[in-house]
């Protein structure tokens, strides 16, 4: 029997190796002074206890300073594989690099082709007032302020509404006041907040907010205070101890652009404990946020998701953050002939697709859910193969879906940007497609004078009337006007603005739809009457779906997403397509 | 097949009272053979259980050549293979050659099967080593077992034990495994033996009582002010079973538990929050103790007088936290998952940042693990000095690390709170 102490290291190795042997076994007992008639169990005992013991006394806080030298394992970045300038700009940090540029239009080229976190460091830069954005007198260039006017992309609405803040003249003014307005719905939601939690309001605030406001609000939710933050951890994970899965998801799906990094613990408890239904939105939260939590938490989860959809979510997600791991498995999901795999094959492919996936993404353009065509122009649009802009353009020359020909447009402005900065240039165009943008003017024959000059009047008189509150009567003047002049949008579209304003959104409806068909075009060119039309249409599609009209209010969405919606608000157009989305995916009644 | 064995016995028992022994009725349900073939030596366990033999070997196999001599010899038919059945003698010889079954202490019913497996467990990790544990037959075999005798639901003590234990043994976690193993045998200890005490009664209670039963010795706890500082999902039976949502008491400095396992509905609020407890149970044991909150109202906003006297009741010395650490890991070296708020009076930024207390002693953050939240730590460190920091004192090597969860920071008199897990 051994008749110094056990020794720690020689016990932790029988542990760690095992005393199956009869010559360890008989070791292990001297070691620990047990007799020779000791059992295994005995033994077992007294191993285990006294190599416990012996690290316990051993636990303390040294002097020297020591840092834990296992190795973290969050893996690098994903080097971009594009060698060329875009592809050179660092993963990890472009805003210290894009801070080195001072080719404005090279900036402004990364604004529309890079990635998402060059595209956010381009508007932080000029957000923040630095670099070549700004000229020496402190004002931003004017192709910089138009750039930043004609840009629409829902992705960057956060930094996009800062950038905007920091320009000087009309537009910053009105940045900053739509800024205020929207802190204010926040302030007064906080209050909701408080009351909610102090029991004295019996609904949660943010679901009962309209969709539309609840996406503007959400959209900015950095900017709101930590126990706004805390409230939304408390929804998403079920912890109100109010919200449905439903209603948990409506909040989930409204906050995919809002970037906090204060929602991870609570978007990673729903990752990896669901419930599934919520998965996808989740991760599609993730991957708008810059955190080093992201990553290995999107991984972890998504090699243990099984389900298609939420699994082709996760790998978009991690395809935002420089992991591409599931592009192969994105590529054959969308080879399958399973029509349900086409469309999150396509969106996961926006992030992890690359130059090679041009022909299999160009070939979903022709199909016939116009959901599916759209996504194929984003996807392809941040693909930026150029030998994308044949099949963009022949489509966009054909289609008559007002919304289609603006995304196209779009993505062609975005793959030229790329060709730019790679230093190519695009192949010949093929007869171009008739630019929604233009402001040119109609081409059709107008009426006779005495006809305009009638109309005119009965136009004017309506507009008096409506202003000193005479619905009725405004109304009526208005639709003489309409049925004196032919294809005249104005009265009409006063006509739905002035019912939308008192939100009798059904007949704001039917007003809408005939300015569009009497005037499509000018109609979508103005933004102040795009941005109350899209209301109006999600505020009815919201009532219908209330009464649980949902082919009705699905109907109406699919509708007015059809339509140019580009000069309405950008998180307005979130929401009618998150709706549009979630009703989708609901089954018909 | 060599009977040097079973000659050897009957030779000791010729020559012994226990000879002249009747054979008084013993049963024998478990024997251990020390198996040697063709210089090959393994331990072979053959059980009879419910009517079914098992027969596995140290070297994981059930149908090898040392379980096969095994069992001919237990049937009797070994050296003297061919004669027939034994005699009575020689039954008796060969029965008293074996590890005997633990007749003394065979404590029936639920409380003895458990304290078994509890101790088969920890002798066949034992054995196979903690390097093949993970894999080992005979080990899912013991934990299949010790969950087959917990009840349904198991008892959530039970739960973590065995979601910490194939945690570590599948990261061949040699420390881990031993302080778990020792609080399973200590358990065995306190039910087959049926030990008196406190302390091993709230062992029992810890590992093994569930619903009512488990808050029986709860002290109450009332009119307290509460603030969460944590929340996670740990591993039970099934990865991420348990939820845990840790309270500091702003008065005394004490952090409580609040535990449930996944579908049971708990108490509401995000992570951080303030509760106004009027009335709640706290049951002692593993550390930190379980609380069940039964009357409160809760806020998702902490007013900064609450995160003040957070950070005034921070622990100040990290030598005091090691020594109640070891207290604690002493007394439950399974279940306690120390979990303390740290008052940091500056960072080591040397290397990776290190948080240190007035002492100058310091307390690592825990890197190892593919989770980020070191990084992200390191990120609020690198814009601001946390006055506190919320996390799990985790064991490293022999010493102790911080698992960040959340950290205050002081800007002028208002607290910001950076939430890392």
């Amino acid at each position: 029997m051994s008749g110094s102490p056990p020794s720690g290291p020689r016990l932790r190795r029988w542990l760690r190796l095992g005393v199956a042997g009869a010559a360890q076994r008989v070791a292990a007992r001297e070691e620990l002074g047990l007799p020779e008639a000791a059992d295994d169990r005995a033994l077992a005992r007294a191993l285990v206890q006294v190599t416990a013991a012996l690290d316990v006394a051993a636990l303390d806080v040294r002097d020297r300073a020591r840092v834990d030298a296992r190795p973290s394992i969050t893996p690098p970045p994903v080097p971009d594989e594009d060698p060329s300038f875009l592809g050179e700009l660092s993963v990890s940090e472009p805003r210290d690099e894009l801070a080195q540029i001072d080719d404005t239009r090279t900036l402004l080229a990364v604004l529309r082709a890079g990635t998402l976190r060059q595209r956010r460091a381009v508007l932080e830069q000029l957000g923040e007032g630095r670099g070549s954005l700004r000229s020496s007198a402190g004002r931003s260039p004017r192709e910089v302020v138009e750039a930043l006017d004609q840009l629409r992309d829902v992705e960057l609405g956060y930094e996009l509404s800062r950038a905007r803040m920091a320009l000087g003249g009309a537009s910053g003014r009105a940045a900053r006041t739509e800024a205020a307005r929207w802190a204010e719905v926040a302030g007064r939601l906080e209050v909701e907040i408080d009351a909610f939690w102090e029991g004295s309001r019996q609904t949660e605030p943010l679901v009962e907010l309209p969709g539309d406001e609840r996406a503007q609000v959400l959209l900015r939710a950095r900017d709101w205070s930590d126990t706004f933050a805390a409230h939304l951890r408390a929804v998403i994970e079920g912890a109100d101890g109010m919200s449905s899965v439903e209603a948990r998801r409506e909040v989930l799906s409204s906050l995919r652009h809002c970037g906090d990094a204060r929602l991870i613990p609570a978007l990673a408890t729903v990752l990896r404990g669901g419930p599934g239904e919520l998965v996808g939105d989740a991760a599609r939260v993730l991957s708008s946020v810059d955190d080093p939590r992201v990553q290995p938490l999107l991984r972890a989860v998504f090699e243990r998701t099984v389900d298609l959809r939420p699994r082709l979510a996760i790998a978009g997600a991690l395809g935002a953050v420089g992991d591409h791991r599931a592009a192969g498995e994105a590529r054959a999901m969308l080879a399958t002939a399973d029509a349900g795999a086409r469309l999150p094959a396509l969106e996961a492919l926006e992030t992890l697709g690359g130059t090679e996936d041009t022909e299999a993404v160009a070939a979903q353009l022709g199909d016939p859910d116009p959901a599916v065509a759209s996504q194929a122009v984003r996807t392809l649009r941040r693909v930026g193969d150029g030998r994308a802009l044949e099949p963009l353009r022949t489509l966009g020359a054909h289609t008559h879906v007002s919304a289609l020909r603006a995304e196209i447009e779009d993505a062609v402005e975005a793959i030229e940007a790329r060709l730019d900065l790679r230093g190519e240039e695009p192949p010949l165009e093929p007869p171009s497609i008739p630019r929604l943008s233009s402001h040119g003017p109609s081409t059709r024959p107008g009426p006779r004078l005495g006809v305009r000059l009638v109309a005119g009047a009965f136009y004017l008189a309506g507009l008096v009337l409506l202003a000193i509150g005479a619905l009725h009567r405004g109304v009526t003047l208005l639709e003489r006007a309409a049925a004196r002049r032919a294809r005249w949008a104005p009265p009409l579209v006063a006509e739905a603005m002035a019912l939308a304003r008192r939100q009798r959104y059904a007949q704001a409806l039917a007003a809408f739809r005939r300015a569009i068909e009497a005037d499509r075009a000018r109609v979508e060119r103005n933004p102040v009457v795009v941005r109350s039309m899209a209301r109006c249409f999600l505020r009815r599609a919201e009532e219908m779906a209330r009464d649980a009209r949902v082919d009705v209010a699905r109907g109406l969405l699919r509708e007015v997403l059809q339509l140019d919606l580009r000069r309405a608000p950008a998180a307005l157009r979130f929401e009618l397509e998150r709706r549009h989305a979630l009703m989708r995916e609901e089954p018909a009644r | 097949m060599s009977d040097t064995l079973r000659r050897a016995a009957e030779r000791a028992l010729a020559g012994s009272a226990a000879g002249a022994d009747s054979g008084a009725a013993a049963s024998i349900e478990r024997a251990a053979l020390d198996v040697v073939v063709d210089g090959v030596s393994e331990l072979v366990t053959v059980r009879l259980r419910d009517g079914v033999l098992t027969c596995v070997s140290s070297d994981g196999r059930v149908d090898g050549p040392h379980v096969a001599a095994a069992l001919r010899w237990v049937a009797g038919a070994g050296a003297g293979a061919g004669k027939g059945p034994l005699t009575r003698g020689e039954r008796r010889v060969s029965v008293t050659g074996l590890e005997a079954a633990r007749a003394p202490d065979a404590v029936g019913g639920r409380e003895g099967a458990l304290g078994r497996a509890l101790d088969d467990l920890a002798t066949a990790v034992v054995r196979v080593g903690v390097e093949h544990a993970s894999s080992a037959p005979s080990v899912a075999e013991g934990v299949a077992k010790l969950i087959s005798l917990a009840g349904t639901p198991p008892p959530l003590g039970l739960q973590r034990f065995v979601g910490r234990l194939r945690t570590a043994l599948a990261a061949r976690d040699v420390r881990q495994t031993a302080a778990l193993l020792a609080g399973a045998t200590r358990v065995a200890t306190a039910l087959l033996e049926r030990t008196d005490g406190v302390e091993a009664a709230q062992r029992v209670r810890a590992w093994l009582a569930s619903g009512a039963a488990s808050w029986e010795q709860a002290v109450l706890l009332e009119e307290r002010v509460l603030v969460e500082v944590g929340r996670q999902w740990v591993a039970g039976l099934a990865r991420a079973a348990i939820e845990r949502r840790y309270l500091i008491d702003i008065s005394t400095g004490v952090v409580y538990c609040e535990q449930r396992v996944r579908g049971e509905v708990g108490s509401i609020g995000p992570c951080p929050r303030q509760l106004d407890v009027a009335l709640a149970e706290v049951e002692p044991g593993p550390s930190p103790p379980r609380i069940r909150l039964l009357q409160y109202t809760v806020s998702p906003r902490v007013d900064d007088g609450a995160w003040s006297q957070v950070a005034h009741v921070a622990r100040q010395s990290f030598r005091e936290l090691a020594r109640e650490c070891r207290e604690t890991l002493v007394r439950f070296p399974a279940l306690s998952e120390p979990f303390a708020v740290v008052a940091v009076a500056a960072i080591d930024r040397s290397g990776p940042p290190v948080p240190l207390d007035a002492e100058g002693l310091p307390l690592p953050i825990v890197r190892a693990g593919a989770e980020g939240i070191a990084e992200a730590f390191d990120r609020v460190v690198s814009d601001a000095d946390p006055r506190w920091i919320a996390g799990r004192i985790v064991p490293l090597g022999d010493g102790l690390a911080l698992a960040p969860f959340l950290a205050g920071s002081a800007e002028g008199q208002a607290t910001t709170i950076h939430v890392l897990r």
